[in-house]
């Protein structure tokens, strides 16, 4: 019996002008995986984002979501299919409280009730998710007055608060500090394994520690793929990370 | 009591005691700070919400006002057809204006409503046949109901207070609402809003067809306020004082554009009695006003101001 795939990503491709970001990639990440993606800067591993979930349209290649081709959906249609994303700098909606940016969290891909009160989206489970994620002593905070490190554990909350079945987590622990990584490593550890999560991150400790699996990017392809220990053995990747392969 | 509730209890008994105490010039005045008042709210609608400056709120106005005069008073049809005809038609441009203009963002926006006005605006004193070019249409009346004058100023008032009361209180609501705070989020992080599951440009286009029923339902006041369709009403220096009003009142908070309209008024009336340069002299407390209190009068620390005088008072 074959594992279930929850991304496919096929021969993608990307270029701006004479610039190649992406030239044939090819991943598989496998339901309830834990994968990681990792490069050096500009190695593509942001645009090979943007690419998975909608907002930047590859030249050529395929996307699956758990079998689906969703190449041609848009960013809202890929997350209603369960497809949920971080981004490398958390900005969220800063002018409004934590509460109401938690009840943003779950569009229908509809436009929302022009009657109902805000707050009534505030259910028991989105609320659970809150208090997991140890939002509820800053519920009625204004965003822009949060730290770096809650300002990540409301983002988590809020695309958690979907229910995605592919979580992208794009530089999740960048800018936290030592204790704010560690609750972070502590909460994507406990996420149910219903989540698949693929992740970009900086931190190779991190990386190292969470993913099942780990991908290479390098020059926008996949380098090499392999189990944790695997990677942290290989001596090509040692040396693009000290600058002397592949340049 | 709510506070919220008290608030607005006051300003309908604020309104009640003005429509006893105030003489017909200053009710006729005040029936146009109200028709302002709309037009400065549905622009706020956009503003406030979607970071959109929108110089067409008048344009839909006065498309609803052309309906009227040209239904109502050239073709003679039932006020009960051509009131409603000319919201929906208002509601139609702004649907077809929505189109065009919901992918844009703040400085586009701004130019293609400009431009989509200024169109409006040509059209309604070229087409001769149809608006009357420059002469407009005039003969726009409402008709006696029950033995009363609906054109009386003071019946006017009731009915435009209430409707504007209304209304009012309805985008107040709104603004509380799960679309409201998804405007906000789309005025702060559109691409969040997108990547959450949201219908960015749906959302975009569904508040500018509310912020042009708005419009509409003005419109129909002020043509019979006014007695005259002409193309007038739709000109840029009207877009600009509709613009003047909400931020000088405070575009972001709901009040903000009564507050706006009623003080533009009332300079407008005020200064012009002692002298023939009011513009000049509302010009000057315009621009005072905008740099002492960026955000509007709305929003301005009133209270913090006060406790400050308060505390300074008390350490001398």
């Amino acid at each position: 019996m074959t594992e279930e795939q929850a991304l496919g990503v096929a021969g993608i491709a990307k270029s701006f002008g004479s610039l190649v970001v992406a030239s044939d990639v090819h991943l598989s990440v496998a339901a309830g995986a834990r994968h990681g993606l990792i490069g050096v800067n500009g190695a593509g591993k942001t645009t090979l984002f943007n690419m998975i979930a909608g907002e930047l349209k590859p030249d050529r290649g395929d996307i699956y979501l758990f079998g689906e081709n969703i190449t041609r959906d848009s960013v809202i249609q890929r997350t209603l299919k369960g497809l949920g994303r971080t981004y490398q700098v958390s900005t969220m909606v800063p002018t409004v409280t934590v509460r109401e940016n938690l009840a943003l969290a779950r569009g229908t891909g509809r436009v929302p009730s022009l009657w109902r009160p805000w707050h009534e989206a505030l259910d028991d489970a989105l609320m659970s998710t809150a208090e997991q994620l140890g939002l509820s002593p800053v519920m009625d905070e204004l965003v822009s007055n949060l730290s770096h490190g809650t300002l990540r554990q409301l983002e988590l909350a809020m695309v958690l608060a979907q229910k995605p079945r592919l979580l992208l987590l794009d530089e999740p622990a960048a800018g936290l500090s030592r204790s704010e990584r560690q609750v972070l490593a502590g909460l994507l550890r406990d996420l149910p394994r219903d989540v698949t999560l693929l992740m970009i991150e900086h931190d190779m400790d991190m990386v190292l520690a969470l993913s099942d699996r780990i991908s290479v990017l390098h020059h926008g392809e996949v380098f090499v793929e392999g189990t944790p220990e695997e990677i942290a053995a290989h001596d090509g990747v040692r040396d693009i990370y000290l600058g002397r392969a592949h340049g | 009591m709510k506070r919220e509730t008290f608030v607005i209890l006051g300003i309908v008994a604020g309104l009640i005691l003005w429509l006893l105490l105030a003489g017909d010039y200053a009710i006729a005045r005040s029936n146009r700070a109200m028709i302002y008042a709309l037009l400065a709210l549905s622009f706020s609608l956009l503003a406030g919400r979607l970071g959109w400056f929108s110089l067409c709120q008048t344009t839909l106005a006065g498309v609803s006002g052309y309906v009227i005069a040209i239904l109502g008073a050239q073709q003679g049809l039932p006020y009960a057809v051509v009131i409603p005809a000319a919201i929906l038609t208002s509601v139609a441009f702004a649907a077809a204006f929505g189109v065009l203009t919901m992918r844009a963002k703040a400085v586009s926006f701004l130019m293609l409503t400009l431009a989509l006005g200024q169109m409006v605006w040509a059209l309604s004193f070229q087409w001769v046949g149809l608006t009357g070019g420059y002469n407009g249409i005039s003969g726009v009346r409402l008709p006696m109901v029950l033995g009363f004058n609906l054109n009386d100023p003071r019946i006017f008032y009731v009915m435009l207070a209430t409707c504007t009361v209304l209304i009012f209180l309805g985008v107040h609501r709104l603004y509380r609402s799960r679309f409201g705070l998804l405007l906000l989020g789309i005025q702060e992080n559109e691409q969040r809003m997108r990547a959450l599951g949201h219908p960015v440009y749906l959302a975009r286009f569904t508040a500018f067809v509310l912020a042009g029923a708005i419009a509409g339902v003005a419109g129909v006041f002020l043509v019979y306020d006014m007695g005259i369709m002409s193309p007038s009403p739709l000109s840029l220096s009207q877009a600009v004082l509709v613009l003047t009003a909400a931020v000088l009142g405070g575009y972001r908070t709901i009040w903000g554009p009564a507050l706006g309209a009623v003080i533009l008024i009332s300079l407008q009336t005020g200064v012009a009695q002692y002298t023939d340069r009011h513009m000049m002299v509302i010009g000057l407390v315009l621009a005072l006003c905008i740099l002492l209190m960026p955000r509007g009068l709305s929003e301005f620390p009133w209270t913090s101001l006060l406790r400050g005088r308060k505390a300074s008072t008390a350490s001398t």
